[in-house]
């Protein structure tokens, strides 16, 4: 085991929702190799500290104000190439993955998986980034 | 009065009811902004007004031997459109006449082409239902499962009140043209919703 795979993996959580920001945060801080570095509320502050942060791994809400998650996806994925971005989305992924995942995101998530599935995501998508 | 006098005096009837109903789509489309996006909307009003010129052409093609223009082929199409021509571009006409007074008859539907506005509206409520109701279940399950009783408690109050004021606010739109009645809110089967565990286990016992 190398001290590189020892890194804590650097998440923000890009969400309108503050309560839903909390409850995320508090399951990934739960995590041992995971740590929250940053929130925003809203799509264009989210790829400003995306680029400033270089985290490992963005959770992206799609419906947010300013910028939505769609318009966001490719610029985080100029400004910060290594990041994995997992969409986290309310709308059902059969009619929005497809989509995201065509304009660079790494995973789909739909609101309402269970939080360990969620965290799960986080180490699969980081995991492959560092690979890649 | 000749066969193709009708059939002209027709086709004129037609030409202006599809042209005037490609006018009143077409610019409620670039009202609206949608004459990229929607596409059935801007197909439809084409149709219209491609058929409007197609019949135009047919009613002027008649008329220009009578000004000593083209009579050869004018001449031809005049003898060409019989009677069974007649009837239905007739029909044709009482058609559009008929499809131009309906929409005439809705202000609305004239100022803002609310009639091709529906995918707009639809993608604006479930963007709204996402934010309102979603988001807000997803917080009230996720508190839920965190232990977090209370928090889920006032999450999921706080959806159903923003979820009767979207269901408030939707009903009100329609109320502008139609008007709840009797009967608009009946429903082809019982609502369902999923029984509480507990609750269904108390039942089975008694």
């Amino acid at each position: 085991v190398t001290a590189a795979e020892h890194q804590l993996i650097r998440v923000v959580l890009c969400d309108d929702v503050a309560a839903l920001r909390a409850i995320v945060r508090e399951v990934l801080e739960d995590e041992p190799d995971i740590e929250v570095v940053g929130e925003v509320d809203n799509g264009a502050d989210g790829v400003l500290l995306i680029a400033q942060l270089q985290p490992d791994v963005v959770l992206l809400d799609l419906s947010m104000p300013g910028m939505d998650g769609l318009e966001a996806i490719p610029v985080i994925r100029r400004s910060a190439p290594d990041c994995g971005i997992i969409v986290f989305s309310g709308f059902a992924a059969d009619r929005m993955a497809a989509r995201a995942l065509e304009l660079g995101a790494d995973r789909y998530e739909q609101k309402g998986v269970a939080l360990e599935d969620l965290a799960a995501s986080v180490y699969d998508v980081a995991a492959a980034r560092r690979i890649s | 009065m000749q066969t193709w006098h009708v059939v002209t005096a027709e086709n004129v009837v037609v030409a202006s009811a599809y042209s005037a109903i490609a006018y009143v789509i077409l610019s409620g489309l670039i009202t609206t902004g949608q004459l990229r996006t929607n596409k059935l909307g801007l197909a439809t009003g084409l149709i219209f007004m491609t058929c409007a010129v197609h019949h135009g052409a047919h009613s002027v093609h008649m008329l220009l031997p009578s000004v000593g223009l083209d009579k050869e082929h004018g001449e031809i199409m005049r003898q060409a459109f019989d009677w069974h021509v007649a009837v239905w571009d007739g029909l044709t006409a009482a058609v559009g006449v008929y499809y131009l007074s309906l929409r005439g008859s809705y202000a609305s539907v004239l100022r803002g082409a609310q009639m091709f506005e529906d995918l707009k509206v639809r993608q604006r409520q479930a963007v709204e239902i996402n934010d309102n109701i979603v988001q807000g279940l997803t917080v009230a399950k996720y508190q839920l499962d965190r232990g977090h009783d209370a928090h889920s408690r006032a999450a999921i109050e706080d959806t159903l009140r923003k979820a009767q004021n979207l269901i408030t606010d939707l009903l009100g739109e329609s109320r502008g043209d139609a008007g709840l009645g009797p009967g608009d809110l009946r429903r082809s089967a019982g609502a369902t919703v999923v029984d509480p565990p507990k609750a269904r286990d108390a039942d089975s016992s008694r």
